[in-house]
């Protein structure tokens, strides 16, 4: 009897532990904030929303706690570039794009911890009043490990994010799917 | 003894399938109960976390965010944060703020499954000041408050976040100044 109780016992932890685990891997490791899908830019219009998805709130609550609602700002997150490869140090990219329309926009790269990423340059982003734009209004930044002149945005080797944060965004950036394009994320070369 | 094996057999089996069914059922809604569970939790560790820097119910300028910042995901490094941890249980909270001017400014607020409930920002404040009372969801409607907004937070706990957005770095002496005129404390102890 007591053999069978602690087999069940055994059995019910086991259970336990496989459910729990499961849905921390898929909390943090199987990120899908994508209700939204730009290119590669991936977001949900109902971050920090009461009619957020008891999905959705917990994806948020692990990799964007305090996240501004929809009519405050919106977030795109990258994790692959414009053909869908895994952001990854050992490469550089070039982010390319004119304004967002939004009253102020930012790009800024994360490692794989959700934090920023350590540079004796504290290059950790690039914003709307930082970047150089050519004739036709387009900007250009350099992501990757190694500085570069003009707008760069330092990596660490291994995988980061690149979000994209918009504040007060007009409709077109808005709406679901935006109609606004995004930058795109090319890479330029790789170690 | 030929005639008990194949139902002795058949019985296993059967003990086999429902047990594994229920430790399925198990595993599933384990899954289901973290999911729903897991802002909430978060939630009060972030909420234990910052309170244990600052206290409650006052307001805490974190330093500009770099590498080292590690106690919020995700920060932008283009913002000056400022935080209060909230507690109603005692009573109202009075708010005010001097809001910076041609930058972006904004209050949130965060109950406790991490929904943002209310947001203001520096657009619906021309005159470049917040004031503001937080009570409870259930609390009575305050009489005779001078504050020009009132907010009801959906949960007893939860967080205020002030950014301050940094457009150009030779603000951030300027701004910094502006952002520690804000409050955050109880009405009583506003009042007493």
């Amino acid at each position: 009897m007591s053999g069978t109780f602690t087999r069940f016992l055994g059995c019910l932890v086991l259970a336990m532990l496989i459910g729990a685990g499961g849905a921390v891997f898929r909390l943090k490791l199987l990120d899908s904030i994508d209700d939204v899908r730009v290119g590669p830019w991936r977001s949900s219009s109902l971050i920090g929303s009461p009619q957020a998805s008891p999905m959705l709130r917990a994806l948020v609550a692990v990799n964007g706690i305090l996240a501004l609602n929809h009519a405050q700002a919106i977030y795109f997150t990258a994790s692959a570039d414009d053909d869908g490869q895994p952001l990854t140090g050992a490469c550089q990219y070039r982010v390319v794009g004119h304004d967002l329309p939004a009253r102020w926009w930012s790009v800024t790269a994360y490692g794989a911890d959700r934090f920023l990423i350590p540079n004796a340059q504290h290059r950790y982003s690039a914003t709307r009043d930082s970047v150089s734009r050519d004739a036709d209004g387009a900007f250009a930044i350099t992501i990757g490990t190694q500085p570069q002149p003009g707008d760069w945005i330092a990596t660490q080797p291994g995988h980061f994010l690149l979000t994209l944060r918009a504040y007060a965004p007009e409709a077109i950036l808005s709406g679901t799917p935006p109609s606004a394009l995004l930058p795109r994320i090319e890479r330029a070369h790789c170690a | 003894m030929s005639g008990q094996r194949p139902r002795s057999l058949f019985g296993r089996l059967i003990r086999w399938l429902i047990g594994s069914l229920t430790l399925l059922l198990i595993a599933a809604l384990t899954y289901s109960a973290t999911i729903r569970l897991a802002p909430s939790a978060l939630m009060f560790a972030v909420t234990h976390r910052l309170a244990s820097l600052g206290g409650v119910n006052q307001i805490v300028h974190a330093p500009r965010a770099d590498e080292h910042q590690r106690s919020v995901v995700m920060p932008s490094p283009d913002f000056l944060y400022s935080y209060c941890v909230y507690d109603l249980s005692h009573g109202a909270l009075r708010v005010q703020a001097s809001v910076p001017v041609d930058t972006y400014w904004s209050v949130s607020a965060y109950d406790a499954r991490t929904d943002n409930y209310y947001a203001i920002d520096d657009r619906s404040l021309p005159a470049h000041r917040l004031d503001l009372l937080l009570i409870a969801a259930q609390a009575p409607a305050p009489s005779g408050s001078t504050a020009d907004f009132v907010v009801r937070s959906p949960s007893t706990r939860g967080i205020l976040l002030f950014r301050t957005l940094v457009d150009r770095d030779a603000r951030v002496t300027e701004l910094d100044q502006a952002r520690r005129q804000a409050s955050c404390q109880s009405e009583n102890q506003s009042t007493s």
